[in-house]
This record gives structure tokens, C-alpha cells and sequence, in this order.
């Protein structure tokens, strides 16, 4: 009797201290999720320390951990750590598997697959690490980035084929510094096709005609880009005051979009919006407002449009063909279930990516600045707790001025 | 005794899998740098050899080039790239430089290295480098001609083709009257028929 009721107690504190266990493990978050968190907190050390921990876990999710860690370690300036972080994640995404390994691959379910990133992934990417091989002063190197952007761009439907406008803007820019005005014309060209509203292109084409002696021309394009910028912070003719330099802010806005499973078709993943307040910003040199931000380009536009349905449908297709054939095989049949993974979809995804890509530019005085920058939302309303304040920023004559900026609640706390 | 609808499922099941298996797997290998290459209705490196090839030996027949005694000097200007591609034109004209330095009838004089080439002598006066080492100057080459050209091109397209048109001009001016005395094109047609399903 007594034997009896102490095995009950302890089975009930056994079955206690089981179920404790279970959930604490699964409230737990993983060093992943906690960087993922950080970053939004702009707690940006903290969030590099937690995606440092992942890297050398080189389990299925490699590619994020290492796309999270260059975004991370490029919010934060440290532009050498994100290109390494940045590549490492583009190898792996570009790396051809075994013959052996697209076996396994092929009998997992989408969700428990290695990650390869999806094409917007890789395009987005090279774009970033074109940004910094132009911050780094390597023009080669960022030229052959936002060349690899464009062809990961392809495949789409024709009327977005070639409408990542970032890519283009900065491959022109690339081209002019290099001399190379024709290519630079293409690029800038490219931009106005699909960004008609975007006024930095059009300043870019009249300024290159006008170098070529079309002035005809050069005063059309000139005409486009004072119609598309109010503040016509490049000024409103072409004559280039030596004393003033061109400063540039890359401006990354909101989150990027995210994954979810279709409604219709539950194997596939469908691309989402991530809901975000930031619809531009203002930009004070010195205390004096510059001028707006313009959209160069949407990323969660770029997801929505990217080619890969077929190629998706496809592999879907092999897998159900695969599951069918070992079912067909007695006794193996009986595992199938648990050999072969569901075809549930796949709604992993780079989760501090940005939503989208604007340009502040204009010609300032060469010298040392506060720069301040407040965001609005769609009704013109500033934003509380999102403006930014950057104290002795350079601006250097001669020299292209870039400075690379993130848009984020709380990012100067104080 | 094995059945035999038993021993069916099972070579019907192998065979399906490996056939899945192997066509998703990729491979690579080498190619021979004259295989045609047809991707698409881009520019591709076919067509920057079929270019280059085609002008290189028009140049060579030609006679102002033939029939010379002593090979002449030739200066490689900028080959403009009106096309919608970005496209190295420098690669073509390398090309050319190549195939025309081989036949030893024509010499190239390199204009784009002059500044680095003043440096140089620049550096030498400067008593930095050994007076025994130091290059002379008055010796480098005239340019009996320059080469420039353009490269062109017109693209259409429908909902099922589409169809690329390519232009190569190129000119070698005489740099001692103007006189353009060679001129020749290479023009390229691309069709491409698009699929239904776009993978």
C-alpha cells in the first residue's frame, strides 16, 4: 500500500517536472530569434552577438543566419564583417548540390530543406555587397555585384524583367566613376523606364548628354528631373559649382516581406507584406532641410515578382513522384511516412531585410555636418521616436560622399 | 520463390526514383571555346567572337593594310555601346587587337597608358631611379591610324518571340589626313520563341 502511493507520487512529479521541462524548452528562443528581436530593438552589438553564436551551426538554415549577420553588421558600419557575412551566405545560396544530396533533398519536406534562399534573396544580396564594395572604394568589385544582382533578377514575367532600379542606379554610378558614360546611360536609362517618378536618373542622363554635347537633349532630361524633385537639391541647371561636393544617402526602409503558406494550394509559400509606418524621409544639412527621400525600389515588390513558380511546381511535382515510388515498394511503404517529409510549404525568410531602398541626394559645401532625419508616414505626419541625428559626418570634395542608412524605431535612443 | 507483381513494384519504384533523382541533380564539364552558345537573344561571348574575328580579318585584306611594306601603327579608340545591354566593348576591340597582332601586319600603340607612361618618365628625372636604368624619350610610335567604332543594336518583341538585331561599325581613320580608309560592319539576328510555361 504505502509502496503503491509513494510510485504515484513520484509519477506525478515525474510527469510534473516532464511537462515543466516541455514548456520551458519550448517558450525558449533560440540565439536566432533573440538576434532576429535585437535587431529591431536597434540594439544592434547584441543582435550581432546572438547571429555570431549561429555561425557555426551550419545546419539547414546557414543562408539566413549568415544574410541576418551582414544586414546586422551593416546597420552597424562594420562593412568588412558584413561583406564576409554577406558572401559566405551567396556561396551557399549559389553552391550546386550532390546528386546524393538532391536525393535527400528531394524526400524532405520544403520546411526541413537546407535554405537556398529564394531569387530576391540573392538578387538583394549582391546588392549589398555592391554597396559596400563601393563604400570599400573597389568599383571592380561592385560592378561584377550588381551585374550578378541583375542576373539573379531574371526569370521573371516580361514586364518586370529588369526592373531592379537599385541595382541599375548604382551599376550607372559605378560606370561614371569609371568613365564608362555609355554603359552609365543604359543604367540610368534602365531606371526611368521603370521608375519614371524617381528624379536622380533623369539629373544622371541630362548630365551625361551634356557632357556628350546634346544639350537638346540634356535640357529635356533636365526638365524631367525638376518636374520629379521639388527641393531640386542637385540644383536646377547642370553648371557644376566646384565648391560643392554631391552627397548621397542609401536609405533602407521598413522590413522586407515575409512568407506565408498559400490559402489555396498549402504546399506553396506565398510572399506577404511586413506592415510598416515609414513612407519617407526629410533630410537638414547643417540645420537646413536638403530635401525627400525618392523610392528607388520596393523589395517586397522584387519577392512578389521573381521567377521560381515553375521551377517550384516542378519540384514539388519530383517530390510527389518520389513519395508515390517508395510507397509503391512493400515494407518500405509502412516508413514512407517516415522517410519522406510532408509537402508543407517553406516560410522561412531573411527577416531584417529592408522594405525598400530610397536615395537623399544633394550638392552641399564640403565640411563637417550634423545631418538629421525625420520620417513621415502617409499622411505627412512625422514619425515619434524614428528621427536620427548623425553628428561630424564628412562631406569631402572630389570624392563620392555615400553614407548608408537604416530606418528603425528607437534606433538613437535619447 | 520471389512474386512476380512483387519484383514489378520494385524495379517500377526503383527506376522512377532514380530517374527523379539524377534529373535534379546538375553537372559540369568543359566546353570548347568555339561551341555556338545560345542562352537567349543576349549579347553572349559567340557574338563578341564572330564580331571580332569578321572585322580583324577585313582589316587584314584590306588594302591600304595588305598591301604596306612595313606594318603600320594603329591606335584603338573607344567602340560605342549604343545597344540597351551592358556590354564590355573594350573586349571586342581586344579581341580585333589579338587576331591583328598575330598576323605581325599591324602594330598598336597604346594611348590609355600615357599618363602612367609620364609618371614614369616623370620619376626618372627625378634622379629616384638609376641613371644607367633610365628610358629614354623620343622614341615611341606615331599612330598611322586610328580604329573606333560603334555597336548597335534593335530589339522587338510579341507575346511569343522576340527578335535581337546587332550592329558592329568600325572605321580606321588616318591620323595623317582624316581620310576614313577602311570601314566595315558585322550585323547578327537573334530569335528567340518563348515558351508557354515560363519555368
Amino acid at each position: 500500500m504505502k509502496h503503491s502511493k509513494a510510485l504515484k507520487m513520484f509519477s506525478v512529479h515525474l510527469l510534473l517536472f516532464a511537462l515543466g521541462t516541455a514548456l520551458f524548452l519550448g517558450c525558449a528562443k533560440s540565439a536566432f530569434q533573440k538576434g532576429q528581436e535585437a535587431y529591431f530593438k536597434a540594439d544592434f552589438d547584441k543582435s550581432i552577438e546572438y547571429f555570431e553564436q549561429m555561425k557555426t551551426k551550419k545546419d539547414k538554415n546557414y543562408v539566413l543566419y549568415m544574410l541576418d549577420l551582414g544586414t546586422a553588421y551593416f546597420t552597424a558600419g562594420d562593412y568588412y564583417e558584413a561583406e564576409n557575412a554577406f558572401l559566405a551566405g551567396i556561396q551557399t545560396m549559389e553552391k550546386d548540390v550532390s546528386e546524393a544530396q538532391a536525393a535527400v533533398q528531394l524526400a524532405k519536406s520544403d520546411a526541413k530543406k537546407t535554405y537556398t534562399g529564394d531569387p530576391h534573396d540573392m538578387a538583394m544580396a549582391h546588392v549589398f555587397t555592391g554597396l559596400l564594395n563601393m563604400e570599400l572604394g573597389d568599383l571592380e568589385a561592385a560592378e561584377i555585384e550588381f551585374r550578378k544582382a541583375l542576373e539573379s533578377d531574371r526569370g521573371k514575367e516580361e514586364k518586370y524583367e529588369g526592373d531592379l532600379c537599385l541595382a541599375h542606379y548604382f551599376l550607372g554610378q559605378v560606370y561614371r566613376m569609371k568613365g564608362e558614360l555609355d554603359n552609365a546611360r543604359i543604367a540610368f536609362r534602365n531606371v526611368t523606364e521603370h521608375r519614371p517618378e524617381f528624379p536622380y536618373a533623369w539629373y544622371e542622363l541630362a548630365d551625361i548628354a551634356e557632357q556628350e554635347n546634346l544639350s537638346g537633349e540634356a535640357e529635356t532630361f533636365l526638365q524631367n528631373y525638376r518636374d520629379k524633385d521639388n527641393y531640386c537639391s542637385l540644383g536646377r541647371g547642370l553648371e557644376h559649382d566646384p565648391n560643392l561636393a554631391d552627397l548621397t544617402i542609401v536609405l533602407c526602409l521598413g522590413k522586407g516581406p515575409m512568407k506565408k503558406a498559400d490559402p489555396f494550394l498549402g504546399a506553396f509559400s506565398q510572399v506577404a507584406e511586413r506592415k510598416y509606418k515609414e513612407e519617407y524621409a526629410e533630410l537638414s544639412v547643417g540645420g537646413a532641410l536638403l530635401c525627400r527621400s525618392y523610392q528607388v525600389d520596393d523589395v517586397t515588390h522584387q519577392a512578389k515578382t521573381s521567377g521560381g513558380f515553375g521551377g517550384e511546381l516542378a519540384r514539388k511535382t519530383a517530390q510527389v513522384v518520389a513519395q508515390q515510388a517508395l510507397q509503391a515498394v512493400p515494407g518500405v511503404g509502412l516508413f514512407s511516412g517516415l522517410l519522406l517529409g510532408g509537402a508543407e510549404a517553406d516560410v522561412r525568410y531573411w527577416y531584417t531585410l529592408p522594405g525598400e531602398f530610397h536615395i537623399i541626394r544633394g550638392l552641399v559645401a564640403p565640411g563637417n555636418y550634423s545631418l538629421e532625419l525625420k520620417f513621415y508616414d502617409k499622411k505627412d505626419k512625422e514619425l515619434e521616436g524614428y528621427r536620427q541625428v548623425w553628428y561630424y559626418v564628412p562631406v569631402r570634395e572630389g570624392q563620392s560622399n555615400i553614407l548608408i542608412l537604416r530606418s528603425m524605431l528607437g534606433m538613437q535612443k535619447g | 520463390m520471389l512474386d512476380y507483381h512483387f519484383t514489378q513494384k520494385v524495379v517500377v519504384g526503383f527506376l522512377l526514383l532514380s530517374t527523379v533523382f539524377t534529373a535534379c541533380a546538375g553537372s559540369s564539364r568543359y566546353v570548347s571555346p568555339d561551341e555556338v552558345s545560345q542562352f537567349d537573344d543576349r549579347y553572349s561571348e559567340t557574338d563578341m567572337r564572330l564580331m571580332g574575328e569578321k572585322m580583324a580579318q577585313s582589316i587584314v585584306a584590306h588594302k591600304e593594310i595588305a598591301g604596306r611594306e612595313n606594318p603600320c601603327a594603329i591606335g584603338l579608340l573607344h567602340i560605342e555601346n549604343r545597344t540597351s545591354e551592358y556590354i564590355d566593348t573594350d573586349a571586342i576591340a581586344d579581341k580585333i587587337m589579338v587576331a591583328l597582332l598575330k598576323t605581325g601586319k599591324v602594330k598598336f600603340v597604346d594611348r590609355k597608358i600615357l599618363d602612367d607612361i609620364f609618371k614614369e618618365y616623370g620619376l626618372s628625372s627625378s634622379g629616384f631611379i638609376d641613371p644607367s636604368k633610365v628610358k629614354k624619350a623620343g622614341k615611341a610610335l606615331s599612330a598611322d591610324y586610328f580604329l573606333a567604332g560603334q555597336l548597335e543594336s534593335i530589339h522587338k518583341e510579341d507575346r511569343r518571340k522576340s527578335l535581337t538585331f546587332y550592329r558592329l561599325s568600325m572605321r580606321l581613320t588616318s591620323t595623317e589626313t582624316t581620310e576614313i580608309v577602311w570601314a566595315d560592319e558585322k550585323e547578327l539576328r537573334k530569335k528567340k520563341t518563348k515558351g508557354i510555361l515560363k519555368w
